[in-house]
């Protein structure tokens, strides 16, 4: 999978006249690459990575998948993205907070269809929170919540993992397991990261992006 | 998925939707049911067909002193003809000259009467224009019985003790007319090619009565003492006030079925509209509930669409949900609407108005109609909700 972004710039931006490793640049992400996107508060991680996956479009300049413009994809195609090609760990989690840890996981498509929840359960336990299978997520705290949303976008095949600040609330003993966690799924799936911190935020063995 | 579409609703308003699509269903299949069935009641004076009078001048002492005439001039035609709420009127056209009706069948004692003959254009009379055509080739002359005139039959019959006549049967009975002066008198054979209540005299093709009025009154002047009128759809009222001002009159009888007719007609049909505005705001709560049922669910759906699941598969589940709702709409509606279409039904026949206890086909079809309706506006706006976040 092959990621471009061609003068991309945030209509936010406009006047600031900015000039990034991303924004009004060139950027490419090769498939089964890592990237570590880092900056300050407030220069647009987000937005790079909604932009990435198609949820926002208030931006000038192109971005292509596959060598086709993002704005020509048709909703099956993105589908068939959001599904099998690119799965994502969501800044604010995205978690259902009335369902519980294994229905929340269950909303992956796969599982959704019937799949087998084994290999969720194994990365839960991996991760210290097999007792909280049947609890609702409601009653979670945020770090635990952040191991379930780790674990749903890592139980499904993917070709890029895109990662929002993915280990914010986690201590260090915690982020290490997660990172472990991430490194074997991505070796499983030859696939590749991107991942956005604040700046001085370590973690994996990234290619670094400027914002 | 089930479980995470659903828990958010309010079921007091899913419950209210219901409610008023049921009462407004069961309004719409009977008020539907009872108008079909008005329809065909009686097929030959079907109760909602449009209003046809037979008109004429009121006699009064002038006509007796010889002034006036009791014949309609071809003004006074067109001027009527002009008139918004009349959709058809024509002369109706009267023998000349002396005709006498004679039985000549083996199964009837023989019977001779002096009768009228009358002819009115082919569209007032419910027989083919095949059928109900005569030339000077004609093997007989085909005329359409008043029903009056069979009954009368029927009670001379009875009288010489023998069996009575159905309609089918006196069909085949050979008769003749007997027509003009003793001088110049001709019998023709005819036969009863259909029945009406609308007119009192028998009918005959218009083209015989021409022929018979040159050949046996030597006339080619038409009297035209009596018109027939239809009243356009709901303006039977204009038309009997337009009659009464000009000093025409029809019969009192004719003008009550007329009454009726039109009473009945506008009380269905407003039945009908009441039903569909039932079903409407009904329609309204039940799409409303859909809305906010969506809009409160924007985030999970966002959720859903963000982890892969396609527009289809999430719209199918709401879909899946409301045709649920909609079959136990339909099923209550359609079962109260048999057990109140049966006692109506019950209650009209005891009143003496013979109907056929079936379902009306066309009830059924609106049924289909409105689920239909239904289903189609679910899918449109829960795609419509759900495509728009998509994109966010």
């Amino acid at each position: 999978m092959k990621i471009q972004f061609k003068n991309v710039c945030p209509y936010v931006f406009d006047e600031l006249s900015l000039k990034s490793d991303i924004w009004n640049n060139d950027f490419t992400i090769e498939g089964g690459m890592r990237y570590q996107v880092h900056g300050p508060s407030g220069r647009g991680k987000t937005s790079f990575l909604s932009y990435l996956l198609g949820y926002r479009r208030d931006y000038r300049g192109e971005v292509f998948i596959n060598g086709q413009p993002i704005f020509e994809l048709k909703i099956d195609e993105w589908v068939k993205l959001r599904s099998e090609k690119i799965t994502t760990i969501f800044q604010d989690l995205q978690l259902i907070e009335k369902l519980s840890v294994s229905e929340n996981l269950s909303l992956i498509p796969k599982f959704a269809e019937g799949y087998d929840l084994s290999k969720a359960k194994k990365m839960l336990n991996f991760l210290g929170m097999e007792e909280k299978y049947d609890e609702r997520v409601e009653t979670l705290s945020f770090g635990q919540k952040q191991r379930v949303a780790i674990i749903r976008s890592l139980c499904k095949p993917f070709e890029l993992l895109v990662c929002d600040e993915p280990f914010s609330h986690l201590d260090e003993i915690n982020k290490a397991k997660c990172v472990e966690l991430i490194e074997n799924r991505l070796k499983e799936e030859s696939a590749g990261i991107v991942l956005t911190t604040l700046d001085g935020e370590k973690q994996l063995d990234l290619k670094s992006i400027h914002l | 998925m089930q479980k995470l579409f659903f828990y958010k609703q309010n079921r007091f308003q899913l419950f209210i939707a219901c409610f008023g699509c049921v009462i407004g269903l069961i309004m719409l299949l009977v008020s539907i049911q009872l108008y079909i069935k008005a329809k065909l009641y009686n097929d030959d004076a079907a109760l909602l067909d449009e209003n046809t009078l037979i008109v004429q001048k009121q006699v009064g002492r002038a006509a007796h002193l010889g002034i006036g005439s009791p014949n309609f001039s071809q003004s006074e035609i067109a001027e009527l003809k002009s008139q918004e709420f009349i959709t058809t009127c024509s002369p109706i056209m009267s023998n000349q000259f002396e005709v006498i009706v004679e039985i000549d069948d083996p199964i009837i004692p023989a019977f001779k009467s002096n009768i009228f003959l009358q002819s009115v254009e082919n569209e007032f009379i419910d027989i083919s224009s095949t059928q109900f055509d005569w030339s000077d080739s004609s093997d007989y002359v085909p005329v359409v019985m008043p029903n009056n005139f069979l009954i009368m039959l029927n009670t001379f019959l009875s009288a010489s003790a023998m069996p009575q006549l159905s309609e089918s049967l006196i069909s085949n009975v050979k008769m003749n007319l007997i027509v003009g002066p003793r001088s110049n008198r001709a019998i023709i054979p005819a036969r009863i090619v259909g029945f009406t209540d609308t007119f009192s005299a028998i009918l005959v093709p218009s083209t015989f009565l021409k022929m018979a009025n040159l050949k046996y009154a030597n006339t080619q002047n038409q009297f035209q003492s009596q018109l027939v009128v239809k009243a356009a759809d709901k303006m039977l009222g204009l038309l009997e006030s337009h009659l009464k001002d000009k000093g025409y009159e029809s019969g009192e009888g004719q003008l009550f079925i007329s009454r009726l007719k039109s009473a009945l007609s506008v009380v269905l049909v407003l039945v009908i509209c009441l039903a569909l505005l039932t079903l409407l705001l009904s329609f309204i709560i039940m799409i409303q509930y859909l809305l906010s049922l969506l809009s409160n669910l924007s985030f999970e759906i966002r959720v859903m669409l963000r982890l892969g699941h396609s527009i289809y598969v999430l719209k199918n589940k709401f879909l899946r949900f409301f045709a649920f709702i909609f079959t136990i709409v339909s099923t209550v509606s359609i079962i109260s609407f048999y057990f109140m279409s049966s006692a109506i039904e019950n209650k009209l026949i005891s009143s003496g108005i013979l109907i056929n206890k079936t379902i009306s086909v066309w009830s059924v079809v609106s049924l289909f109609v409105v689920f239909i309706i239904f289903i189609l506006s679910v899918n449109f706006y829960t795609t419509r909700r759900i495509k728009a976040q998509f994109y966010c």
